[in-house]
């Protein structure tokens, strides 16, 4: 970036020296204060006010991501990048681990109420806020620098309610431990963490509690798509893979001329994330020739490598016996992820239909929207099932009124219809080449918009 | 006491037009009454780059209705480079900046600067016509696609209509459609009428004729109307220039040179179609090559009233003849003010130029003393010459030579191949036997006797087989006759006597094996392919048999060849096509149908199997392959000559001599063809022996070589054409570079801002980020404005868009790119965004801006250096005989105080800065003292821009004033002259006691009198009235 403040320097330095002739001469027709007059009041202060900034820090499974948003002033959202080198979408990932300890978000998941967990998830998110008030402050734009800054966090949360859940108070606790160690000055350690809690350090938390917000993931993966002009209102279909789990929801999208309503229906989460079908395909091999496999299931944990496709790239030697339980686990699973899409599509069009007083009404029409995201989708095997046509022809046919043939449906435009998440203009330092991997940070620039900016959520009643 | 701007919660209503304290680039519409959060007042507004946001009250401020870029600067209300381009995109897509090209980068099309030439200097001509007589390969076909975009997007031109030579059909509708997406129809004499006719009475929506002359041309009895299409077509286009306003937007009339005999009924076609068209082009190679009578015969057609009789125009070019000199002297020497004024005396003594306001303000400048050594002064001199000059206006020519930067070497190698002794005895045998049949019959044409002897040196082998077996009545185009060939029957004859003699004299099979030719053309590729590997080679011969047989052998060989000989019933251009791509044969066998209006770029080398004696139709064969757009360093042309034959004698007397296969003959194609008719009837139709043919070939070089020399000395005087040359092509040039054009980027965000901020009850919805393709509904209010705007300006049916139904439009300022039916492009020309500058330019919604921006190292323009810039952007119009509107940068360097003087640099700083810039943040806080400092310099800076504007103000007015006094001189002669003609048929009438038609005369008489009155008042009250307004100051820092 350039250095902006020495640019008024100079500017202040060369216009003191070199005064205008004409105007140490005699008043222009431009600055005669008779022609044309400058009233204090027209140049007076207006008070620099304070700026709003908002940390949006998705926590995933296997890598979290921030941005940064100013939704207020500017309008600019910067996104956080944890490596030098930022033109591979890994520089914009941050493996969700601590030293020795990983897979920290499925443990919370888990075992919310446990508070070493809570002290453990709270030691990583306090080191991410660490790193990222840092990073702002070495990268910000010069506009920031005299500006009183006030920050709220907005932390994404995997569910679709942010009340009345075990799991929803202990990311709220969670947030708000990791906001105070990243108030202190001492490394956010789990020891850091109890401390805090027993009131042995009592650090001035840069963002006061009521700035610290949860907001659901799957609806922020959105906001960047409803704020652009590429935004279609009605149904929609959300298939986020994560290294642990499949997360399947469908949606319909209103919108007043105050604010956007994103209406939850049937949604799914199952630990079908691509991590648990290398963990099954390992499984089906390792039954069969034990010790085959080459790689244990930590070595893909933190997404910074991608999963096998094959038999060939997991084993030494791929025999009949192997590649056969390979394709059968691998079956098994496609089974599965269907499954839970159907399910969820099933339910959303019966009850769509249900609530219609006229019997024969379609509620899609000729094509359903969708949307498939997260760092998984990047898998073939997921291309293929959800993308490529399976998914599809299951819904083909006979429950909806699509045509049974695929290449007919092409020509008519029928079927499901894959959109990719528009990158937006706004979000100002991150590469064009990476538009592809926009959707990987989506959730957290939604995030970054602030939850009085996101659109409101509702859940359908039949939910 | 409260800042202002400062909005109170009791007083924010929805529908407040606001801003964002320290971000004032930021405007938009508060949409809801505010609410109190934790003691903070927020407001929902709504942006108007469409975010729509919870924004906190005390980040607002209220938007003023009036901006003023400097007491915005004072206040430290900077923007960004966005809010630059935003107001700088404003301007331009008006389609009115007189110095913006809007057909740059919208063509298939490789960027060559001066093919905009033309476009500027059409939109400068005082009479809206133009001969383009560029060099041939230059492109004058795109040059005039460039053209009729740039009037689409300027003044939503309509109808065209080209009209050119049979064999160029096929290329004016490629070019047009695949170059610049423009559909065209083929159309005879009667569908031009009725085009026209709906033209006339504003019922066209528009179109794009290509018509032949052929088709067109009124026959010599056209004055019987109902003789045929053509007779009536001619009748109504007399009858309409009498009376009639143009009506046709751009006529275009290729191989203009064709018009040169006044007497041809094509000449009275041109005659008749150019007086009905707003702007006239006529396309020429070769408008000089018989000398100045030519050119004056054209430019009369062209502009009748400007260049009313020979002597007139003899005048003009003895006018400009000191102009010229001048321009010279002030770029390429040292000259003193007296050499200048003398030359300036020389040219005001002319009649002509002695009333030029131009002159008077030159004479003034020199007379001033200014420094004669400053760069931008000699330009500013010369370039004011140059328009002064009166040819300036109508002409334009561009050599080759001027504009090659990377002029390609001819590589030329010719092969001699001695005839084994079979070879020799047939040579000789029919030789001999096309004297003797000459003789016995008293025959002393050439053209029956050159054929058998012209095809046994193209190829031994087919010529045998061709007499041996071949029926009697084939008739091959001989390419180096151009007489009519209506007087060399008997051709078939010949060959029956031929045949007679030979068959079964020679064994084929026995000449085929000893086929010197072809062993010597297989070892030249070969040695070729060795250098240049899979390089295309493209082989002519002018007599097909030997093309067939060449094929034949190369498939022997297993060599792919491809053939053009039109007996293929796929287009020409379908046949270079499969040519072209790279997995497709390597060499192609052409007949001469191959050597005209074909790109051959992407070959490299081409073989003359046989050698045409005229060297122009050589010239047009190498032109295939030497062109602009050539990629290799050098081009590899093989001649193979049979030695002994008088096929070598030609070549090393008459090419070798004068050295014609290195040089371009550009225009020597008229003086060339006779003389080297004259010598082919000669060397067969005569019986002379080696010796007396070589005397013969001697006398045509001789006589070649003077034609050169005078060519030579012509051209040089041409460069009274020549004019305008380097400073618009350096202005062209400086704007490409500086990427000034719009695209499909810009497109979007004009569109999408402007109905956000008109009607927003638009409705935009994004369908395809990348594609940039949209669907728009048009709200209630938008669509009845816009269905208005459709028939004023008669341009329904030119889109689909409408309140009634959505519409899925692509943003793309390219406009070869097609729609499809699904999906309508919308470029500068496209009706909506005509429809939005129109709205614009009586609702100026954009205003203007304090910028404070950067340039990146990477992006800084070569010709500015590292530093700090104070800038005004000015849009300037001028209003009078010929409106003009120009964005003018104002820049200052503040290191060190100097004025940027060159108008292209001073640009490049701020289009960069809009386009490339960076935004400089952290401004001061309002009150402090530089901020005051600043905008007293800005304030300064613009003074001196308004001074300047004044001083542009005067010049055109001085310009117009010229301009008057030539369209006044012009008027009054046109009166005349349709006046003595309309007299002359009423008098006609009158002799012949046709009373009704006498009072008919009468009545268009009175009529035309009337017409030129009303327009004579109309140019007289033209007064110059001007006005100047800041859209944008502030400073750059480039890195």
């Amino acid at each position: 970036m350039p250095d902006s403040p020495s640019i008024w320097k100079r500017l202040r330095g060369l216009l003191s020296r070199k005064t205008s002739p004409r105007t140490a001469a005699a008043p222009t027709a431009k600055s005669a204060p008779s022609d044309q007059p400058k009233s204090k009041s027209h140049i007076a202060s207006i008070s620099s006010p304070v700026i709003d900034l908002v940390l949006g820090l998705d926590l995933g499974t296997s890598c979290s991501k921030v941005v940064i948003g100013d939704p207020g002033w500017q309008n600019k959202s910067l996104a956080v990048s944890f490596a030098r080198e930022d033109s591979n979408i890994a520089a914009w990932l941050d493996p969700t681990r601590l030293a020795s300890e990983a897979n920290l978000k499925m443990r919370l998941m888990n075992d919310p109420t446990s508070e070493h967990v809570q002290n453990l998830v709270a030691s990583y998110l306090a080191k991410v806020i660490t790193y990222s008030r840092s990073w702002f402050d070495s990268n910000k734009p010069a506009d920031y620098r005299r500006r009183e800054i006030q920050w709220s966090l907005n932390l994404g949360f995997p569910d679709k309610s942010v009340k009345g859940s075990r799991l929803a108070d202990a990311y709220r606790k969670v947030a708000n431990l990791a906001v105070a160690a990243a108030s202190q000055p001492q490394p956010p350690t789990v020891d850091v963490m109890d401390a805090i809690r027993r009131g042995e350090l009592k650090p001035e938390p840069m963002i006061p509690h009521s700035r610290v917000n949860l907001y659901p993931e799957i609806a922020a993966q959105l906001a960047g798509y409803i704020n652009s002009p590429y935004r279609k209102i009605g149904n929609l279909l959300l298939i986020d893979v994560g290294a642990g789990t499949l997360d399947v929801s469908t949606i319909i999208l209103h919108g007043d001329h105050e604010q956007d309503i994103v209406s939850f229906h049937f949604c799914e989460v199952q630990e079908l994330g691509v991590l648990r079908l290398y963990h099954k395909r390992v499984r089906a091999l390792e039954e069969i020739s034990p010790g085959s496999t080459k790689y244990p299931l930590e070595y893909f944990q933190d997404g910074s490598r991608p999963v096998p496709e094959n038999a060939r790239e997991m084993v030494e030697t791929v025999s009949r016996p192997l590649e056969s339980a390979f394709q059968r686990a691998s079956s098994e699973f496609a089974e599965d992820i269907i499954g839970v899409v159907l399910r969820c599509l099933v339910r959303f069009r019966m009850s769509q239909r249900q609530v219609h007083s006229n019997p024969g009404f379609d509620p899609w029409g000729r094509y359903l929207r969708f949307f498939l995201t997260g760092g998984g989708c990047r898998s073939r095997f997921y291309w293929a099932q959800l993308a490529d046509g399976p998914l599809e022809d299951r819904l083909a046919g006979n429950f909806t009124r699509w045509h049974p043939d695929r290449s007919r449906r092409l020509s008519a435009r029928e079927g499901l219809l894959l959109e990719r998440l528009p990158l937006p203009r706004n979000l100002e330092n991150f590469p064009k080449a990476l538009q592809s991997d926009f959707d990987r940070l989506s959730v957290a620039y939604g995030l970054a918009f602030g939850g009085d900016n996101l659109m409101k959520i509702t859940a359908a009643t039949h939910k | 006491m409260l800042p202002t701007g400062t909005i109170l919660p009791e007083n924010c209503e929805p529908g407040l037009r606001v801003r964002v304290v320290g971000a004032p680039e930021r405007q938009g519409t508060i949409v809801v009454r505010p609410r109190e959060v934790d003691g903070r007042w927020f407001v929902r507004v709504d942006f108007d780059d469409g975010a729509r946001r919870n924004t906190p009250l005390d980040l607002l401020e209220r938007l003023p209705n009036n901006l003023d870029a400097i007491r915005e600067m004072e206040a430290g209300r900077f923007q960004g480079p966005e809010s630059l381009r935003r107001n700088l995109l404003h301007e331009k897509l008006h389609g009115r900046l007189s110095e913006m090209i809007y057909s740059m980068d919208t063509s298939d099309t490789d960027f060559l600067a001066y093919q905009f030439k033309p476009v500027l200097k059409l939109l400068e001509s005082p009479t809206n016509s133009l001969l383009i007589a560029d060099e041939v390969g230059l492109g004058k076909t795109i040059e005039a696609g460039l053209i009729w975009t740039e009037l689409k997007a300027r003044e939503g031109a309509r109808s065209l209509l080209v009209v050119c030579p049979p064999h160029l059909v096929p290329k004016w509708r490629r070019e047009l459609k695949g170059r610049f997406g423009v559909d065209t129809e083929v159309a005879g004499a009667d569908v031009v009428l009725e085009k026209l006719d709906e033209a006339r009475r504003n019922f066209s929506n528009g179109f794009a004729i290509v018509a032949t002359y052929h088709s067109l041309r009124p026959p010599k009895d056209w004055e019987d109307e109902n003789s045929s299409p053509a007779s009536a077509l001619a009748h109504k286009l007399n009858e309409w220039s009498a009376a009639e306003e143009p009506f046709l937007d751009l006529l275009v009339m290729d191989e203009a040179a064709i018009m040169r005999n006044e007497e041809s009924q094509t000449s009275k076609l041109g005659g008749l179609l150019t007086p009905l068209a707003r702007y006239k082009l006529y396309l020429s190679a070769t408008p000089l090559h018989t000398r100045a009578r030519n050119l004056f015969t054209l430019l009369r057609r062209l502009d009748p009233d400007t260049f009313p009789d020979e002597q007139t125009f003899a005048s003009i070019l003895e006018a400009n003849g000191p102009l010229v000199r001048l321009r010279d002297a002030i770029l390429h020497g040292r000259p003193t003010q007296d050499a200048l004024l003398a030359h300036l005396d020389r040219a005001q003594t002319s009649p002509l130029l002695s009333g030029s306001q131009t002159l008077a303000d030159l004479r003034l400048r020199l007379t001033r003393g200014e420094d004669l050594t400053n760069p931008k002064v000699r330009t500013e001199i010369a370039y004011q010459s140059e328009r002064a000059n009166l040819l300036s206006y109508v002409v334009t020519r561009t050599r080759r030579r001027d504009v090659d930067t990377h002029p390609v070497l001819r590589e030329v190698n010719t092969v001699k191949v001695p005839l084994k002794p079979i070879e020799q005895r047939l040579y000789y045998s029919v030789t001999d036997m096309v004297h003797e049949y000459a003789e016995r019959e008293e025959i002393s044409s050439g053209f029956l006797t050159v054929m058998p002897q012209r095809q046994v040196a193209s190829c031994i082998v087919a010529a045998y087989r061709r007499f041996d077996f071949a029926p009697s009545d084939d008739d091959e185009v001989n390419p180096d006759f151009t007489w009519d060939r209506r007087t060399s029957s008997g051709g078939g004859l010949l060959v029956q006597f031929l045949r007679q003699r030979l068959a079964g004299a020679f064994d084929v099979e026995e000449l085929r094996n000893s086929d010197s030719k072809y062993e010597k053309f297989r070892e030249t590729i070969r040695h070729h392919w060795d250098q240049h590997p899979g390089g295309k080679i493209v082989v002519f011969a002018y007599f097909k048999p030997t093309l067939y047989y060449l094929s034949e052998r190369l498939r022997e060989d297993r060599i792919c060849s491809i053939l053009l000989t039109g007996d293929d019933p796929r287009e020409k251009q379908e046949i270079v096509d499969e040519f072209s791509r790279p997995d497709s044969a390597p060499i192609l066998l052409s007949s001469e149908i191959g050597s005209e209006g074909l790109d051959l770029q992407f070959a490299s080398a081409m073989v003359n199997y046989d050698l045409p004696w005229n060297p122009m139709v050589v010239e047009q064969r190498i032109g295939r392959i030497h062109r602009i757009g050539q990629r290799a360093d050098r081009i590899v042309v093989i001649n193979l000559i049979c030695e002994g034959t008088v096929d070598e004698r030609i070549y090393d007397r008459l090419y070798d001599r004068l050295d014609l296969f290195r040089h371009t003959l550009g225009d020597l194609e008229a003086v060339i063809g006779p003389l080297v008719n004259e010598l082919t009837k000669d060397l067969l139709s005569l019986r002379l022996n080696d010796r007396q043919q070589s005397d013969r070939i001697d006398r045509t070089a001789v006589a070649l070589e003077n034609q050169i020399q005078i060519e030579e000395e012509l051209e040089r005087d041409a460069s009274v054409l020549a004019a305008y040359g380097d400073y618009v092509i350096n202005q062209i040039a400086a704007a490409h570079e500086r990427g000034d054009w719009i695209n499909g980027g810009d497109l979007e965000t004009y569109v999408l801002t402007f109905f956000h901020l008109v009607f927003p009850a638009t409705r935009i919805q994004g369908i395809d980020q990348s594609e940039r393709i949209f669907e728009i509904e048009l709200d209630t209010e938008a669509g009845h404005h816009f269905d208005e705007f459709l028939r004023l300006k008669n341009l329904r049916g030119q889109t689909r868009l409408s309140s009634h139904e959505r519409r899925r439009v692509r943003f793309d300022h390219r406009v070869f790119r097609t729609g499809t039916q699904q999906i309508e492009i919308v470029h500068q020309a496209h009706p909506l965004i005509r429809f939005i500058g129109y709205h614009l330019r009586v609702q100026r919604v954009v205003q203007p801006v304090a910028i404070a921006a950067e340039i990146p190292a990477p992006h800084r323009p070569k010709s500015v250096s590292p530093g700090l810039y104070a800038f005004v952007s000015q849009r300037w119009t001028v209003d009078g005989l010929r409106c003009y509107e120009k964005l003018h940068h104002h820049v200052l360097s503040l290191d060190t105080q100097n004025p940027i003087e060159e108008s292209a640099v001073a640009a490049s700083i701020v289009e960069v800065a809009a386009s490339l810039g960076q935004r400089c943040g952290d401004a001061p806080q309002p009150g402090d003292e530089m901020l005051a400092l600043l905008s007293e310099r800005l304030g300064d800076l613009e003074f001196d821009s308004d001074a300047a504007f004044q001083r542009f103000l005067s010049t055109t007015e001085r310009e117009n004033e010229d301009r008057k006094r030539i369209q006044l001189h012009g008027l009054n002669r046109f009166e005349a002259r349709r006046a003595a003609a309309i007299g002359h048929v009423r008098d006609r009438h009158s002799i012949a006691g046709r009373h009704s038609l006498v009072a008919a005369m009468e009545g268009q008489l009175l009529s035309l009198r009337n017409k030129c009155e009303a327009q004579r008042h109309k140019i007289e009250q033209k007064r110059t009235t001007g006005d100047c307004a800041t859209i944008a100051a502030g400073f750059i820092l480039t890195h």
